[in-house]
């Protein structure tokens, strides 16, 4: 029995190394293909797959990669603080432009971007001033959560959708009490009291952006005390909110990116962060020279960098007509400056 | 004495074939995902000990590993199972933090001995409650201590998003220590610095105290069979108080560490289960202080490697907690090891004769 199973352990072993060795050389033939272009990398705070933010900022590399023809790598901290800066100086010793994703690499970029003097750093969802090499993009979420608060303010005592009661009373679902969320809650509130200034905005802080179990129970406490749509501000954990919406036959709004197609009979809409363009649109200034390092560019309404989106044609709309119109309204308003959105500190 | 040393040798030998088995099954894994093995094994061990910025970073996260593995030792070797960890870390994290913010003008030296004193203290605190719990009112400990890592978590979650909430930067942590408490770093660019050295002080003092005090033997019975300890003697409710203090106490400094030595300011999620990874690493060494340190540096590497892995082979490195949680299910399995090891000496000894 023993000597068959170590017969056995051997015989894979040199399976494997055989393979291996085939494999191992179609891996560099396909490398060398791609060496054209800048060389990118994405360092993301938590995980690939949240359909939200993180997937977002990964579409935009793949379209530069599409369209610039730009070489990029992606590297995963997955909320671990211990690897910040590991994955930091590997991407930096890799590549000449670095994406970095995340309000938490706070301290740990501007360590590094020092040693790296000669690195592009594009820094997402913070601002750092006055470092030559890190640039920032700063989203004005509180103004897309405007929109989202005003469209959920309308539909909420609208009876003629399914399953609306009269009660002027929203929910939001935050993934942690942390000033970024705390900017969307800002705005959500501040749109929603635009329409209708006696309503009452329920707010849970899930306290975790991975684990949709903890998002799903938020939802659900909101929903039992008579709200009929949470916004989701919770990154993967804000999958559970879809799911407690879909359970209790309510509603919810998405954050990020299009999260509609996710469940178009429960998610009414999605207030979209537009990371993946703003940073395609960094890399694009970097291929024409146009690009000034050490800035902050601000990406508001103005700029396409925060809208509402409604899904694709091809899906059965749960908002109406009026309702679309009435958003679009205010967001002309908001670009005219003639509301200002008040921003969370 | 000598029936100890056989029992020392028979584990060592399931230790080794654990790892080896683990690494096969990662081997085997990283084939069906049509990669080689031989090539990630490569890019791991040289993503862990391929330069010396590399080696630096592989050693600083074994600090961590260190102190919570003590930590759960101490506890686990005196049938007390202290699962709070996690909790005693960020509480003792924040109350270093909080000294190194506030105190900013005390001389370097008293301000840091100040802080991991009040770090020890509030992480034994922390673990004093469900221990009195255990011993006076039979609360299991277990249950307590894992629920007060969430009230830990989050209470100091609240305390950096709202008294405590860092000046510049949006970032869900406190203000800066000041800049002279910061331990001074070993090897440039890396997370290495001077608290490895306290950690080592710290270990030795652990070692000589489990092995070679009679407070450490006393520990070890009251462990092994209270009923017994009692009957000779030992205040068995004492040491296991004091037993959950010590370990709270070194998981309070395992988060001062890494206030002082990494991140320079507490933040809310400063620790991703290091109390739970240091738990992993005393359980496979069952609680022996030098296995603590040889399974935490090989924890680390796993650690450090399996990220220059992922990126050099396209491994994804999740596959290292696939191979830790198989060296666990081999080492619980170990028993079963020792009977295959018996039977397969017993045969050539036949075939000798």
């Amino acid at each position: 029995m023993k000597k068959k199973l170590m017969l056995l352990l051997s015989l894979i072993l040199i399976v494997s190394t055989f393979f291996a060795a085939c494999s191992g050389k179609e891996n560099t033939k396909v490398k060398e293909e791609k060496k054209e272009g800048i060389s990118v990398s994405l360092v993301i705070a938590g995980g690939l797959g949240d359909r939200s933010f993180y997937d977002s900022s990964n579409e935009g590399i793949e379209m530069a990669k599409e369209k610039l023809g730009i070489k990029a790598t992606v590297l995963e901290c997955k909320n671990d603080p211990s690897l910040y800066g590991d994955q930091l100086i590997e991407a930096s010793n890799r590549s000449d432009v670095i994406v970095v994703v995340g309000f938490e690499f706070y301290d740990v970029i501007q360590e590094v971007a020092k040693e790296f003097p000669d690195k592009n750093y594009i820094y997402i969802d913070n601002v750092i001033e006055g470092v030559p090499n890190i640039t920032c993009i700063d989203y004005m979420e509180n103004e897309g959560s405007f929109l989202a608060g005003a469209l959920a303010a309308m539909a909420t005592t609208d009876e003629s959708i399914e399953g609306m009661n009269k009660e002027a009373k929203i929910g939001m679902v935050g993934g942690m009490d942390i000033p970024v969320i705390r900017n969307f809650q800002a705005g959500y509130e501040a749109g929603a009291k635009y329409i209708n200034p006696e309503i009452k905005v329920e707010t849970i802080f899930a306290g975790d952006f991975e684990d949709p179990a903890k998002g799903k129970e938020s939802a659900l406490a909101l929903y039992a005390k008579g709200v009929d749509i949470v916004f989701q501000v919770a990154g993967k954990t804000g999958e559970g909110v879809f799911e407690a919406a879909k359970d209790s036959g309510q509603y919810a709004i998405g954050v990020d990116s299009d999260q509609r197609y996710i469940n178009p009979d429960n998610i009414m809409a999605s207030m979209i962060k537009g990371v993946g363009l703003s940073i395609y649109e960094s890399l694009e200034r970097i291929e024409k020279d146009e690009f000034k390092a050490g800035s902050v560019y601000k990406y508001g309404i103005n700029e396409n960098g925060v809208d509402l989106a409604f899904g694709t044609e091809d899906m059965k709309q749960i908002v109406t007509e009026d309702m679309i119109k009435k958003v679009n309204e205010i967001k002309e308003k908001i670009k005219k400056g003639e509301i200002t959105v008040p921003e969370a500190k | 004495m000598f029936k100890k040393a056989k029992d020392n040798v028979e584990y060592l030998i399931s230790l080794f074939l654990s790892i080896f088995a683990a690494l096969l099954i990662g081997a085997l894994i990283m084939l069906l995902n049509g990669q080689n093995p031989i090539v990630g094994y490569k890019a791991l061990v040289l993503g862990a000990f391929g330069s010396k910025y590399k080696i630096a970073t592989t050693f600083a996260k074994t600090v961590p590993l260190i102190l919570t593995g003590l930590a759960t030792a101490i506890s686990f070797m005196s049938g007390i199972f202290n699962i709070g960890g996690e909790g005693q870390l960020y509480l003792g994290a924040f109350a270093a933090a909080y000294i190194g913010f506030t105190f900013t003008n005390l001389p370097v030296f008293i301000a840091i001995i100040l802080a991991i004193i009040a770090s020890a203290l509030i992480g034994g605190l922390y673990a004093y409650f469900p221990a009195v719990l255990r011993v006076k009112y039979e609360i299991d400990e277990v249950i307590t201590t894992i629920m007060l890592n969430s009230v830990a978590i989050l209470f100091t979650n609240y305390l950096v998003n709202y008294p405590f909430q860092a000046a510049q930067g949006k970032m869900g942590g406190t203000d800066m220590i000041a800049e002279a408490f910061k331990f001074p770093k070993l090897v440039k660019l890396s997370k290495l610095n001077t608290s490895i050295f306290y950690t080592a002080i710290i270990a030795i003092i652990i070692y000589y105290l489990i092995k070679k005090t009679p407070f450490g033997y006393n520990f070890r019975i009251v462990g092994e069979n209270g009923v017994f300890a009692k009957y000779a003697g030992i205040n068995t409710k004492r040491y296991m108080i004091l037993a959950m203090v010590i370990s709270g106490a070194l998981c309070g400094i395992a988060g001062a560490f890494e206030v002082y030595g990494v991140h320079y300011r507490f933040l809310q999620n400063i620790s991703k289960g290091y109390a739970f990874d240091g738990m992993l690493v005393a359980l496979i060494v069952k609680n022996n202080p030098v296995g603590i340190i040889l399974m935490s540096i090989f924890f680390a590497m796993l650690k450090t490697g399996s990220n220059s892995m992922e990126v050099a082979t396209g491994i994804p490195s999740e596959l290292i907690l696939v191979i830790q949680s198989i060296i666990i299910l081999f080492i619980a399995g170990e028993n079963g090891f020792k009977k295959l090891f018996k039977e397969y000496r017993l045969k050539r000894g036949k075939l000798v004769k």
